[in-house]
C-alpha cells in the first residue's frame, strides 16, 4: 500500500485534535477535587454522553482493523458480533444488572464485587481485568500503529509512545470526566471517516442488495447457510452462535466489563444509568453499516472494484 | 493527583464496606428507579433488531 503524503492542512488537523484533547484534560483538572469526580465524573452525566463513551470505549482501531476483516473474510456473519453478540447483553445490562451496580454506590464493578462478596473475589477480578487490559491495551496500540505505519508511513515505536502518552496525560489530568468527552469526540471522528466510505461503496456499487449478491457463497447474508449443528468442519453454526456469543461471550464481556460499566456508572441517576447501555445498543444496531459494509469491498470479495 | 484519589478511593471503599455490609439488594435497585419505559425501549430495540435480521438474513 502506498503512503499518503501529509501537507501542512493535515499537520493543522492533527495538531489541532491532539491540542483539544489535551484541552479537555486541562479543562476538567479543576472538577478533580474528589475520587468521585476522577473515577465517576461525579455521577453527573446524561445517559446520551455515557451511552456513546460507552460504545466509544468499544470502538478503536481494533473495531476498524477487525471487523472490517472479518467482514472481508466472513462477509455479512460479522453481523453476528453486532446483532447477537452485544444487543441481548446490552439490553440484560441495561435492564438488570445497571440498577445493581448503581444503587451499591460502587465506584467500579472490583469494588461491587468486594461489597456483594469478599476482598479475595474483588482481588481476582482486579488482578485479571488489569492483566486483560494490559494485553487489550497493547493490541490496540500494535492495531493502531499498523494503521498509522499503512496510511501516513509513521514509524511503529513513534505511534506508540505519542498514542500513550496523549491518552496518559488527558486521563491522568480530567479523570474519567476527560476520557469520556475524548470518547464522545472520537466516535464522531469514526462516523465521519466511516460513514462517507459507506455512501461512496453502496453509491457504486448501485444498493446494498446488489452489493451483497456480487459476494460469493452465502457470504451475503446473516443466517443462510449456517448449520444448525455442526462443531467439527464448519466455522461457524447456529447453535455456538447463540449459545456462545450471544449468551456466554456477549453477557461476560458487556455485563462485567470493568472499563464499559464504569461509563454507565458515571451517569447522573439509576435511570440515566440504565439508559447508557440501551442508547448504545441503538448505535450498535446501525454500526454494522458502517465497518461490515466496507469489508465486502475487501479481501478475496470480488467487488474490490467497488471502491 | 492519581495516588491521592486512588487512596481516598480505597479509604471510602472500605468504609462503605464497613457500614453498609453487603449492599447488594434487587428489591431496592427496583424500587428506586422506574423501568417500565425501558422495557418500552428495549421492546422496540428487540423489534429493529429482528427485523434487521430478517432483512440481511
Amino acid at each position: 500500500m502506498s503512503t499518503t503524503h501529509l501537507n501542512i492542512i493535515d499537520y493543522a488537523v492533527l495538531l489541532g485534535y491532539f491540542a483539544l484533547i489535551l484541552l479537555i484534560g486541562l479543562r476538567l483538572r479543576r472538577r478533580m477535587v474528589s475520587s468521585s469526580e476522577y473515577f465517576q465524573s461525579g455521577r453527573s452525566l446524561p445517559a446520551l454522553i455515557t451511552g456513546i463513551a460507552f460504545v466509544a470505549a468499544n470502538c478503536g482501531a481494533l473495531e476498524i482493523m477487525g471487523v472490517v476483516s472479518m467482514s472481508a473474510k466472513y462477509g455479512a456473519r460479522a453481523n453476528q458480533f453486532y446483532w447477537l453478540g452485544a444487543i441481548p447483553a446490552m439490553l440484560f445490562l441495561g435492564l438488570f444488572m445497571m440498577p445493581i451496580y448503581y444503587v451499591s454506590k460502587a465506584r467500579s464493578v472490583p469494588e461491587f464485587l468486594k461489597l456483594r462478596y469478599n476482598e479475595a473475589t474483588r482481588a481476582l477480578n482486579a488482578v485479571c481485568f488489569a492483566v486483560l487490559m494490559i494485553l487489550t491495551s497493547g493490541i490496540s496500540l500494535y492495531a493502531m500503529a499498523i494503521i498509522m505505519r499503512s496510511f501516513l508511513g509513521w514509524q511503529f515505536g513513534t505511534s506508540v509512545v505519542l498514542a500513550a502518552v496523549f491518552v496518559f496525560l488527558y486521563v491522568a489530568l480530567g479523570g474519567l470526566t476527560a476520557t469520556i468527552y475524548n470518547e464522545v469526540l472520537q466516535f464522531a471522528l469514526i462516523v465521519a471517516g466511516l460513514g462517507p466510505l459507506t455512501w461512496i461503496l453502496v453509491r457504486n456499487a448501485h444498493g446494498i442488495a446488489n452489493l451483497r449478491s456480487h459476494l460469493p457463497n452465502d457470504l451475503g447474508h446473516t443466517w443462510k447457510g449456517l448449520p444448525l449443528v455442526q462443531p467439527f468442519g464448519s466455522q461457524m453454526d447456529v447453535f455456538g452462535l447463540v449459545f456462545g456469543l450471544g449468551m456466554v461471550l456477549g453477557c461476560g464481556y458487556w455485563c462485567t466489563d470493568f472499563l464499559l460499566i464504569q461509563r454507565a456508572l458515571a451517569a447522573r441517576s439509576v435511570r440515566d444509568a440504565s439508559q447508557t447501555p440501551l442508547v448504545a445498543a441503538v448505535i450498535k444496531l446501525f454500526f454494522p453499516a458502517l465497518v461490515v459494509l466496507p469489508g465486502h469491498s475487501t479481501g478475496r470479495s470480488p467487488v474490490g472494484w467497488y471502491v | 493527583m492519581i495516588v491521592t484519589c486512588g487512596v481516598s478511593a480505597f479509604t471510602q471503599a472500605k468504609q462503605a464496606a464497613e457500614l453498609e455490609g453487603v449492599v447488594y439488594s434487587r428489591s431496592k435497585a427496583k424500587s428506586s428507579t422506574a423501568l417500565s419505559g425501558l422495557w418500552a425501549i428495549a421492546v422496540v430495540i428487540v423489534l429493529v433488531c429482528i427485523a434487521l435480521n430478517i432483512w440481511w438474513r
